[in-house]
C-alpha cells in the first residue's frame, strides 16, 4: 500500500512560468546561538539575513502553469531554472522542504526572468 | 529575529568562540533542520531543534548529565549525526554520538577520549574520510602542571580514540603555564589547527590527512590577551581566515592563502568580543559583539567588499535606538531629540532642558524608536528617579496601548536596568505599528508619567541593548561542521 502511495505521490513536478528574480546572491544567513547575561543567563537564537536582499520562496506561495498551488512541503525537492532573458539566476544552497532561496548572478543589471521546474525526488 | 530558547545556570551556556554549538541538517527529509546544543545547567547539556522559519523549537532533550561546567563543542556529519565532545565532572574528556534517525537525535553512550590528568574546551570535527578529530587543552597536573594543545583522532565513529583513553595523542603545542585554546578547520586534504598559547600568541599547525603527519608550528600573530577570543574558518578555495578580538581592543582579521599570510587587518576600532567567522564562497563573513558601554553589546556584521570591509549592525533590532525623544508636557519646546546622547556613554546627558530630567511631571514621556521591532530597553541612569510612576505603551495603529514589561514594572528608580519589554521578538505584539512621532516614522515604545517624580531621573545611556556574549554561529556547508563539501 505504501509503495503504491509513494508511486502516486512521488516524482511530482510543478512548472512556474515567468518568475522574476530580484534576490541578491551575496546574502549571508547569519544564524547564531548566544548567551544574554541579564539577571541570569538566557540562551537565545538570533538569525538575520545580512549583506543584501534575500529572496526566499515558499512553495505554497507559487502557482504553477496549470494554476495549481504546490504543497507547503515538498520532499527532497530539486529546482531547475530555465532562463527567459539574458540575465542569469541560481538557487542558493540546497532547496528546503518548505522553501528555497533564489538569487540573480552578481553583476546582473536586469532582473532575471525564469521558468522554475520544481521536482519532488522521492 | 531573536528567540529565547532557555535559561541556564551554567557558567558559559553557549560556550567559547572557537567552539561549535549550532548545526544544520544537510540532506534528506529533514534538510534545513537546526539543532542547538547548550549547557542548561552546571552539569548538563541539552539539545533543541527547529525547522524553518525557526520560530518554534522543540522541547529540550537531555544529552548529558555528567558534564563539567566548562565549554563543550560538537560537530555534525553529512547524515545529520552529531558528535559531542565534553569534559565530565571527573575532568575526563568524553564523546557521545547523537545518531540522527527519523528526525530525532538518539543519544549514545559516552566514550572516553582521554582520561589522563585534566582536559578542557575540546573542539571536534569529522573530516571527509569520516575520521573524527578532537583538539583540547590538556592540563598535565600530574606531570609538569602545564597546558598543552593535543590532538587525537578516531576512525570508528568515536568508539576508540588513538590506542585508548590512556593514549595522550599528539602534542601540538609546547607546554604553557596558562590555559590554551584551539579550533580546527579542514580544507580538502589538509586539517588546520589554530590555537592560542601564552594568552597572546596565535599559532597554526597543518596536518596532511592522508598520513596524519603534522607540519611544524608557525606563528599567526601576537596580540595582548587573546585567550579564546578568536575564530577561524576555511573558504571554498582553501583560504584560512582568522578573526580576533583581543581584550586590549579592536577587531582584527588575517588570512592565509595556503602559502603565505596576508597582513593584519583592523576591521573596527572598538572593544569587542565573541568573534565568529565563516566563508560564503571566498568572502569572509564575520560576526562579533561590539561594546556599547555599560556592559551592553551589539552584534556586528562585517563582510569583504572589494578591497575593503563593510561593517553594519547584524540585527536591526539590537543596538542604538534610531530615535530617542524626551517630551515635557509643560516644556517649550515639548519635544527634544536625545538620540545621540542616549547612544553614548557620557554620564547624565539625557534629559529635557526644561525639567532637567528624563521625566518629571504627569504627562511627560520618554519615546524610544527603532525602524525594526525590538524587545529590550537598556536604561542606564546617572540619577535614579524617586517617587514617580510610569506606564509603558506601544502604538497599535489606532491608539497607545498600555502593557507591563515582561521583566516587570520599571519606574526609572534604579541606575542600570535591562527592561525586557517582551520576552523576545516573537513575543512582541503583532499589532505593534509604525507611527510618526515628532516627524519620525518608527516602532515606538513610550514611558509616560502617571505620578510625578520627587527626584527626576537623569539618563546616561538608552539602548535597544543586549549583554550578548559567547555567540556560536552556524557555519555554511563548506565542511566546517564536519560536513564534506
Amino acid at each position: 500500500m505504501n509503495t503504491i502511495l509513494n508511486n502516486l505521490t512521488g516524482n511530482r513536478k510543478w512548472l512556474v512560468r515567468d518568475f522574476t528574480v530580484w534576490g541578491d546572491s551575496d546574502i549571508f544567513d547569519a544564524a547564531v546561538l548566544a548567551t544574554e547575561n541579564d539577571d541570569g543567563s538566557n540562551v537565545v537564537f538570533l538569525r538575520e539575513l545580512v549583506g543584501g536582499q534575500a529572496q526566499i520562496i515558499e512553495y505554497i506561495d507559487l502557482v504553477d502553469h496549470r494554476g495549481n498551488v504546490p504543497p507547503d512541503t515538498i520532499s527532497n525537492p530539486e529546482i531547475i531554472i530555465v532562463p527567459k532573458n539574458h540575465s542569469r539566476a541560481f538557487v542558493v544552497g540546497t532547496p528546503g522542504n518548505s522553501s528555497f532561496r533564489i538569487a540573480k548572478s552578481p553583476g546582473e543589471a536586469l532582473d532575471p526572468v525564469v521558468d522554475l521546474l520544481i521536482m519532488e525526488m522521492k | 529575529m531573536l528567540k529565547l530558547l532557555a535559561t541556564s545556570t551554567a557558567a558559559r551556556p553557549t560556550g567559547s568562540p572557537p567552539q561549535r554549538r549550532l548545526f544544520r541538517v544537510q540532506s534528506g527529509p529533514f534538510v534545513g533542520r537546526l539543532a542547538a546544543l547548550y549547557a542548561d545547567s552546571e552539569n548538563s547539556i541539552a539539545l533543541k531543534y527547529s525547522d524553518y522559519p525557526y520560530q518554534t523549537w522543540s522541547a529540550a532533550q537531555a544529552i548529558a548529565s555528567d558534564s563539567h561546567d566548562s565549554p563543550f563543542s560538537a560537530c555534525i556529519d553529512k547524515n545529520g549525526n552529531i558528535f559531542l565532545a565534553y569534559t565530565d565532572t571527573g575532568l575526563i574528556l568524553k564523546m557521545r554520538k547523537l545518531t540522527f534517525s527519523g528526525g530525532q537525535w538518539n543519544v549514545g553512550s559516552a566514550n572516553a577520549i582521554i582520561n589522563v590528568d585534566e582536559t578542557y574546551r575540546p573542539v571536534i570535527f569529522k573530516d571527509g574520510d569520516d575520521k573524527l578529530w578532537c583538539l583540547f587543552d590538556h592540563f598535565r597536573v600530574s606531570y609538569d602542571g602545564r597546558h598543552y594543545v593535543r590532538a587525537k583522532n578516531s576512525t570508528d565513529e568515536g568508539a576508540t580514540w588513538g590506542s585508548g583513553p590512556g593514549d595522550l595523542g599528539t602534542a601540538l603545542s609546547a607546554a604553557w603555564i596558562d590555559p590554551v585554546y584551539a579550533t580546527i578547520c579542514v580544507s580538502g586534504a589538509r586539517l588546520y589547527a589554530v590555537y592560542c598559547v601564552n594568552r597572546s600568541s596565535l599559532k597554526l599547525r597543518i596536518c596532511t590527512l592522508s598520513d596524519s603527519s603534522w607540519q611544524a608550528e608557525s606563528s599567526i600573530v601576537d596580540l595582548n590577551n587573546v585567550d579564546d577570543r578568536f575564530d577561524a574558518a576555511i573558504s571554498t578555495d582553501g583560504r584560512l581566515g582568522v578573526v580576533i578580538t583581543p581584550l586590549s581592543g579592536n577587531v582584527y582579521f588575517k588570512e592565509f592563502d595556503g602559502l603565505t599570510w596576508g597582513g593584519l587587518v583592523e576591521l573596527e576600532t572598538a572593544t569587542a568580543r565573541s568573534p565568529q567567522i565563516a566563508y560564503s564562497g571566498s568572502s569572509p563573513q564575520i560576526i562579533y559583539s561590539k561594546d556599547l558601554g555599560n556592559g551592553h553589546f551589539v552584534p556586528r556584521y562585517c563582510a569583504r567588499s572589494g578591497d575593503s570591509f563593510e561593517i553594519s549592525n547584524a540585527s536591526p533590532s539590537i543596538g542604538e535606538f534610531d530615535k530617542v525623544l524626551v517630551f515635557a508636557l509643560n516644556g517649550s519646546p515639548q519635544f527634544e531629540d536625545k538620540t545621540s546622547a542616549a547612544a553614548n556613554t557620557a554620564a547624565g546627558d539625557v534629559y529635557h532642558s526644561g525639567s532637567q530630567g528624563l521625566l518629571d511631571s504627569v504627562g511627560d514621556c520618554l519615546y524610544l524608536g527603532k525602524l525594526a521591532k525590538f524587545n529590550k530597553a537598556a536604561v542606564v541612569l546617572s540619577t535614579s528617579g524617586i517617587g514617580g510612576v510610569v506606564v509603558w505603551e506601544f502604538w497599535n495603529g489606532v491608539s497607545w496601548v498600555e502593557f507591563t514589561p515582561h521583566s516587570g514594572a520599571f519606574h526609572f528608580d534604579s541606575p542600570d536596568n535591562s527592561v525586557y519589554l517582551w520576552q523576545d521578538l516573537f513575543s512582541a505584539p503583532a499589532s505593534w505599528q509604525i507611527v510618526a512621532v515628532y516627524g519620525t516614522d518608527a516602532y515606538w515604545v513610550r514611558a509616560r508619567v502617571t505620578t510625578g517624580f520627587a527626584t527626576n531621573p537623569v539618563g546616561t545611556q538608552l539602548l535597544a541593548g543586549s549583554k550578548i556574549d559567547d555567540m556560536a554561529m552556524m557555519k555554511p556547508d563548506t565542511g566546517l561542521n564536519g560536513v564534506s563539501s
